[in-house]
C-alpha cells in the first residue's frame, strides 16, 4: 500500500513533532514476553523492557503454563516462544529474494505472519491483532484504499496539534504531506478541506477530532479485536 | 592547496572555520536554486554540502542523466551556480548515501545483483526494512560492488574536476557514508557471502601467517586457513576459546576498513586534489574506529555524525569528547538540523542551538548541518523546499554563525589534562558473547517489526572472566561511567579515547584513566606502562589488572610495573567514589559548586586570554558563582547575564542554554615593564 517512491514533503515542524505521540496510539504491539527454549528444553525469558523474567513457577513437566503467565502479568499482550532452529528458519525465510517485490507494509505483515507459521516459534495472543499501523489508520478514518485524499486533523485544547494529508493513487499511498503546503491557510480546517476538494473532486475524506478522542478510538479498535 | 587543519579547513593558505550545511540539488526545483542559495548565504554560510546519488544520475543501468533529461539533476549547473555565488562545496558521492532515499542511493539493479549481496549465516540475504521499501544490503567484500561504483564515479569525474583546483568550488570529498553494514554492527548478523568468507580467511592468514600459529592460539588442528568455519554465534566453553570469536569481531572491523580503503582509492583515482574525509554513523566501538579510519592512506579526517534528542547533553558530551580526544579534527559531518520524517519528534531552534553550542563547548571544531533545506522525507530546516524561510531556525543559524565567526571561536582550544581511555576489547567481548544475532526488522518509528531482545541470546557459560554489567551495549562500561561521573562531580574536564590512540596524542595529558580488565593486548599494556614512566604523568587503572593478553595467554606487563612502582605513578582504582582527586594536582582556572552547570575554558593559542563556555544542563534557571585568582574582565558574547565581584563572577543562565564569555586577563605589574 505504501508506494516505494512516495513523496513526503511540506511537513510543518511545529505539528509534525507530535508524530511520535500519534504513532504511539497507533502502535499495536504493547508488552511482549520473549521466551527462548534451548535444545535441553531450558527456557529463558525477557520482556519488552529488556528485563529477565523468571519462569520457574509456570513450567510443569517441561510444559509452559501460558494462561498462568497472562493472569500474572495483566499488561502482557503476547508471549512468543522460540527455539533456535525456529529462529534460524524464520530469519532465513523473511530475508529471501521473494520478499523484495513486496510493499513495505505488506512485508511488515508478512514478517509477523511468518513468525506465526514457522515451526519452532509459537505465538500466544490475548487477541488477534492487526500488526500494521496503516490498518488501524484505515479503520480510524473509515476508508479503504480508494484513490483520493484523506485529511487527518487533530486538535488539542482547540489548537491544531497534528495534521497530515495522505494521497492515494491506484490503491497505494503516494504522497504524505501536511497543510504546510497551503502556507497561509495552514490553520484553517474548512479552507484546507475546500482546497483539497478542488484538487481531488469527490475524492476527499476530511477527519477532524480531538487528540484524546483519537486515542480513545484507537484504543477501542485495538481492544475490540477478538 | 586545500587541507584540513586541526581546527578547520585551509584553502589557498588561509585557514577558515568549517561550518557547512546540506542541500540536495536534485530535490529542489532548479528555478529555486538561486533563491535558496541566496538564503543560505544570508545565514552566513560560506560552505555547503551535497550528496551526489548514484540512483538519481544512473537512472537505468548504463543510462545517465546529469540534467539532460531532468534539469534538477544538472550537477555541473549547480556547482557553477555555487561558484558564481562564492560558495565552497563539499561533495559526497557515496555510493552509500542514505538521505532517506528508497534504496539509500544505490540503483536497484546493484542491490538485487546476487554477486553484490551480503549474506546472513543461513544463506539468504540481509534485509534492511526501510520505511518505503525493504532491500538487501550489499557486501563490502564484493569485487563487483567496487567495479560498478568506479564506473559511476568515472562518469562523475569530468564534472567534478571542472569544479576543483583553480577557482573551483569543491573543497572536500567524502569517501562513502557511514560505512557500517547499514547499522548492522552486531557480528553474527552478516556477512557470510562467499566473497566475505574468503576475505575472513585472508585476514586470518595475514594475522597468523602460518596455520600452526593459528592452531596454537585456537588450540585446533586445521590444515589450512580455508577450513576455518566462521562462527555464527558464541559456542565457547572456556576463555581459551575466545580468540576464535574475537577474530570474527575483528574481521568485521577489517571488512569495514577494507571497504573504506577501496572507496578512498576510487576517489583518489578521480584526481580531484581535495582532501578526503569520512563520517562514521554513531559508533566509537566495534566495528568502527575513528583512529584506524584516519590511519588509512589518503583519508585526512574521520568524524562521527550526531542527531541528539531534545535537551540531550550526555550523548553529545561522550561523543564530542571522544572525537576531541581521538580525531585529527573533531568534525561532525552530519549534525542534525531538522530531521527525517519518521522520527518521534523534532527539535526546536532553541534545542538545536543548545546542542550545537554544547558540542562546540566540548571540543567540536568542524560541523556540517544536515540539512539546511527541507526536502522529500526531511523537515525542520531553516529553509523550506520551495524557498520559504522558517524564521526561528533561520535566525538561530544567522545569529549563531555570526557570533562564532566574529569571536573566531574555532581558533581557541580546549585543553583538558585528563583522558579516559575506554576499553575497545570489552566492546568486542560483549559483541561476540551472543548465541546468535538477529537482524533488526524495524526502522525508526513507522516500521516496527517483530524484534527480539538481545538479552535473550546471552550465553550462560561461565568463562571465569569479568564482563561489564551492561552486556548489550558495546560502548558503555560501568567503570568508565563511574570515573566520568566522579570527574563531573569534581568539575574536571576530560576527553575520551581508546587503545587505538597514538602514544604521541596520549602525551598531551597529565592523567590517564584506563579501563582495564583481566585481559589486555600486550602492546597496549606496554604503551600504558610507557605513558606512566614519563615525568609528571599518572596512570589510573581499573576495575581489574590484566594477567592475560588478547590470546588469553599469561601476560603480566602492567601487573609487574605496578608491583615495581615506587613513585606512585600507577593507581589501581576499583571504586571511583574513593578517588582522591585533589591528589591529581590538576589546577582549575575556575572553581564553582553547581552540578547542573558545566563550564569549559578554551584558550587562545598564546597567552591566558580565553573563551569561557557555561552550559546550564537543567530545565531550571541557574545562578552560578565562579571563583578565580588572577584578575580578569568578562565580556558577554552569547546569552547569560553576569556580574563581576572581587575574584568572583556571578552568572545567571536560562535552562538548556550555553552562555559564552570573552575573558581578558589583567596584566600583572611585571608585564607592564
Amino acid at each position: 500500500m505504501i508506494n516505494s517512491n512516495i513523496l513526503i514533503d511540506h511537513l510543518k515542524p511545529e505539528n509534525w513533532t507530535n508524530l511520535g505521540i500519534i504513532l504511539s496510539f497507533l502502535r499495536p504491539e504493547e508488552q511482549v514476553l520473549h521466551i527462548l527454549k534451548t535444545d535441553t528444553d531450558k527456557m529463558k525469558a525477557v520482556n519488552s523492557d529488556h528485563k529477565k523474567v523468571e519462569l520457574e513457577e509456570f513450567i510443569t513437566l517441561g510444559q509452559l503454563n501460558v494462561q498462568g503467565i497472562f493472569s500474572k502479568y495483566e499488561k502482557l499482550e503476547e508471549i512468543r516462544v522460540y527455539t533456535l532452529q525456529g529462529l534460524i528458519d524464520y530469519y532465513k525465510k523473511v530475508q529471501e529474494p521473494s520478499i523484495y517485490h513486496m510493499d513495505i507494509d505488506d512485508y511488515l505483515i508478512y514478517m509477523y505472519q511468518m513468525q506465526e507459521e514457522i515451526d519452532g516459534i509459537q505465538i500466544y495472543n490475548r487477541r488477534n491483532k492487526r500488526r500494521c499501523y496503516m490498518e488501524y489508520m484505515q479503520l480510524l478514518v473509515n476508508r479503504n484504499k480508494e484513490d483520493g485524499a484523506i485529511l487527518l486533523w487533530l486538535t488539542k485544547d482547540q489548537e491544531l496539534f497534528f495534521n497530515c494529508i495522505m494521497i492515494f493513487q491506484n490503491g497505494e499511498l503516494v504522497k504524505l504531506t501536511t497543510t504546510d503546503r497551503y502556507q497561509e491557510e495552514y490553520h484553517d480546517y474548512d479552507k484546507v478541506c475546500s482546497l483539497l476538494n478542488m484538487e481531488y473532486p469527490n475524492m476527499v475524506k476530511c477527519v477532524k477530532m480531538d487528540v484524546i478522542e483519537f486515542q480513545m478510538k484507537t484504543t477501542e479498535i485495538y481492544h475490540n479485536q477478538i | 592547496m586545500i587541507r584540513f587543519t586541526e581546527s578547520g579547513i585551509e584553502i589557498g593558505g588561509v585557514e577558515k572555520p568549517l561550518y557547512s550545511g546540506s542541500i540536495h540539488y536534485w530535490r529542489v526545483q532548479r528555478e529555486d536554486w538561486n533563491k535558496i542559495l541566496e538564503e543560505i548565504l544570508g545565514m552566513g554560510f560560506e560552505i555547503i554540502e551535497t550528496y551526489i546519488p548514484w540512483s538519481v544520475h544512473e537512472y537505468k543501468e548504463g543510462k545517465y542523466d546529469f540534467g539532460e533529461i531532468d534539469r534538477n539533476k544538472d550537477l555541473d549547473g549547480f556547482l557553477s551556480l555555487c561558484e558564481e555565488k562564492g560558495l565552497s562545496v563539499i561533495v559526497r558521492p557515496g555510493p552509500h548515501i542514505n538521505a532517506e532515499m528508497t534504496l539509500f542511493g544505490y540503483p536497484e539493479w546493484i542491490l538485487h545483483d546476487e554477486a553484490i549481496q551480503a549474506k546472513n549465516p543461513w544463506g539468504t540475504t540481509v534485509v534492511y526494512p526501510y520505511v518505503t521499501k525493504q532491500f538487501p544490503i550489499p557486501s563490502y567484500a564484493s569485487e563487483k560492488l567496487y567495479e560498478k561504483t568506479e564506473q559511476y564515479f568515472n562518469k562523475l569525474t569530468p564534472i567534478l574536476r571542472k569544479h576543483t583546483k583553480e577557482n573551483g568550488c569543491i573543497v572536500a570529498i567524502q569517501a562513502d557514508n557511514e560505512t557500517c553494514n547499514f547499522f548492522r554492527d552486531k557480528p553474527y548478523i552478516m556477512d557470510y557471502s562467499i566473497a566475505s568468507i574468503k576475505m575472513y580467511h585472508q585476514m586470518l592468514h595475514e594475522k597468523y601467517e602460518t596455520i600452526e600459529n593459528l592452531n596454537y592460539i585456537y588450540n585446533t588442528k586445521y590444515l589450512v586457513f580455508d577450513s576455518v568455519n566462521a562462527p555464527s554465534g558464541f559456542k565457547g566453553e572456556i576463555k581459551e576459546d575466545l580468540p576464535y570469536y574475537f577474530d570474527w569481531a575483528e574481521y568485521k572491523e577489517y571488512q569495514i576498513l577494507y571497504a573504506l580503503k577501496r572507496m578512498i582509492a576510487i576517489v583518489q583515482r578521480m584526481e580531484l586534489e581535495v582532501p578526503i574525509f569520512h563520517n562514521c554513523a554513531y559508533q566509537n566501538y566495534t566495528p568502527i574506529s575513528v583512529q584506524r579510519d584516519e590511519e588509512l592512506e589518503g583519508l585526512s579526517v574521520a568524524g562521527i555524525d550526531a542527531y541528539p534528542e531534545p535537551k540531550d547533553s550526555s550523548m553529545l558530551r561522550e561523543r564530542i569528547r571522544y572525537m576531541a580526544g581521538s580525531s585529527r579534527l573533531p568534525f561532525v559531518p552530519e549534525f542534525g538540523s531538522g530531521s527525517w520524517f519518521d522520527r518521534n519528534c523534532l527539535l526546536t531552534a532553541e534545542e538545536e542551538e543548545y546542542g550545537y553550542l554544547y558540542s562546540i563547548m566540548n571540543g567540536l571544531k568542524a560541523i556540517s548541518f544536515y540539512m539546511l533545506v527541507e526536502r522529500d522525507r526531511w523537515t525542520g530546516c531553516p529553509i523550506t523546499n520551495d524557498g520559504r524561510i522558517r524564521e526561528d531556525y533561520y535566525c538561530m543559524f544567522q545569529n549563531m554563525l555570526k557570533m562564532l565567526k566574529d569571536t573566531k571561536a574555532y581558533q581557541y582550544k580546549r585543553t583538558p589534562r585528563i583522558l579516559i581511555l575506554k576499553n575497545y576489547d570489552m566492546g568486542r567481548f560483549k559483541a561476540i558473547y551472543s548465541i546468535m544475532d538477529t537482524n533488526m526488522l524495524s526502522s525508526n518509528c513507522f516500521i516496527t517489526g517483530p524484534e527480539i531482545p538481545a538479552e535473550l541470546f546471552i550465553p550462560d557459560t561461565d568463562l571465569q572472566l569479568y564482563m561489564d554489567q551492561d552486556t548489550t551495549s558495546y560502548a558503555s562500561e560501568k567503570w568508565v561511567k563511574e570515573v566520568a561521573a566522579a570527574l563531573d562531580r569534581h568539575y574536571y574536564e576530560y576527553n575520551y579515547s581508546d587503545e587505538y590512540l597514538s602514544e604521541e596524542r596520549r602525551e598531551e595529558y597529565d592523567v590517564i584513566f584506563a579501563a582495564s580488565y583481566e585481559f589486555m593486548d600486550e602492546e597496549e599494556q606496554k604503551r600504558l606502562v610507557h605513558f606512566a614512566e614519563h615525568s609528571g604523568k599518572q596512570l589510573i587503572l581499573g576495575p581489574h589488572i590484566p594477567y592475560l593478553n588478547r590470546n588469553f595467554k599469561e601476560c603480566n606487563i602492567l601487573k609487574k610495573a605496578i608491583e615495581l612502582d615506587v613513585d606512585h605513578k600507577f593507581t589501581v582504582l576499583k571504586d571511583a567514589d574513593l578517588m582522591d582527586f585533589d591528589a591529581l594536582g590538576i589546577q582549575k582556572e575556575y572553581t564553582y559548586e553547581n552540578s547542573d552547570v558545566e563550564i569549559s575554558v578554551h584558550w587562545q593559542s598564546t597567552g591566558r586570554n580565553h573563551l569561557l563556555f557555561i552550559a546550564n544542563l537543567s530545565n531550571q534557571s541557574q545562578n552560578i558563582q565562579l571563583h578565580y585568582t588572577a584578575k580578569r574582565s568578562f565580556t558577554n558574547i552569547w546569552r547569560g547575564q553576569g556580574c563581576e565581584k572581587s575574584n568572583s563572577f556571578e552568572i545567571k543562565i536560562t535552562p538548556f542554554t550555553v552562555s559564552i564569555w570573552r575573558v581578558e586577563m589583567e596584566k600583572e605589574p611585571y608585564d607592564k615593564q
